[in-house]
């Protein structure tokens, strides 16, 4: 078999493409340490939304999501906290995203999917449902309020 | 029999679109990666 010189240069520029964002992925995650969320076993303690303080910058935050609305729906913290979000849905699948801070999960009935995310820039993220869930999808939303009242 | 002309064909507008192509995919794709790592 023989490959015209025109074939083997664009196999070799696609591959050359291909392995330039494999590798540019792997500096970003080596540099900023970026991590995916992660499904934890189920268990009937994430249902119940709260935020528990573990320090003066480490928070959890228990989020529920149902139709149509977030539970808790605002969440106060200082600026530099490091907020590990622990989703879980009590009907149908929801989104779970805040586009400023790169998250992007899902709110699935019977399952748990935590990130972790520190919020060092005073001000409110909104956090929205981006997964179609019925008729009040669209007012489906709450906000991380970093530095409150001054963030106001 | 193949003229002399078709020989030396070059196809310098397929070449140019090919990497015209490849460069807004380049610009496409660090821009949302540039984005990206902005936010985090």
């Amino acid at each position: 078999m023989t490959i015209d010189q025109s074939e083997k240069k664009v196999v070799g520029i696609t591959l050359g493409l291909i392995g330039l964002f494999v590798f540019s992925l792997l500096y970003a995650k080596g540099k900023y340490k970026t991590d995916v969320p992660v499904c934890l076993p189920y268990d009937k303690a994430y249902t119940e939304p709260k935020i528990n303080k573990l320090d003066e910058k480490t928070y959890q935050v228990f989020s529920v999501a149902a139709m149509w609305q977030f539970q808790p729906s605002e969440i106060y913290i200082p600026v530099g906290s490091e907020v590990d979000f622990y989703l879980t849905s009590k009907d149908v699948v929801h989104g779970f995203n805040i586009a400023q801070k790169n998250v992007n999960m899902m709110a699935v009935y019977g399952a748990i999917n935590k990130t972790t995310v520190k919020f060092d820039k005073p001000g409110v993220y909104d956090i929205i449902c981006h997964e179609y869930c019925g008729i009040g999808h669209q007012n489906m939303r709450a906000q991380v309020i970093v530095n409150y009242p001054e963030a106001r | 029999m193949e003229s002399p002309n078709e020989e030396k064909f070059i196809p310098k507008g397929a070449m140019a679109f090919f990497i015209l192509l490849v460069v807004l995919a380049l610009l496409f794709w660090y821009g949302i990666y540039l984005l990206m790592i902005d936010r985090v």
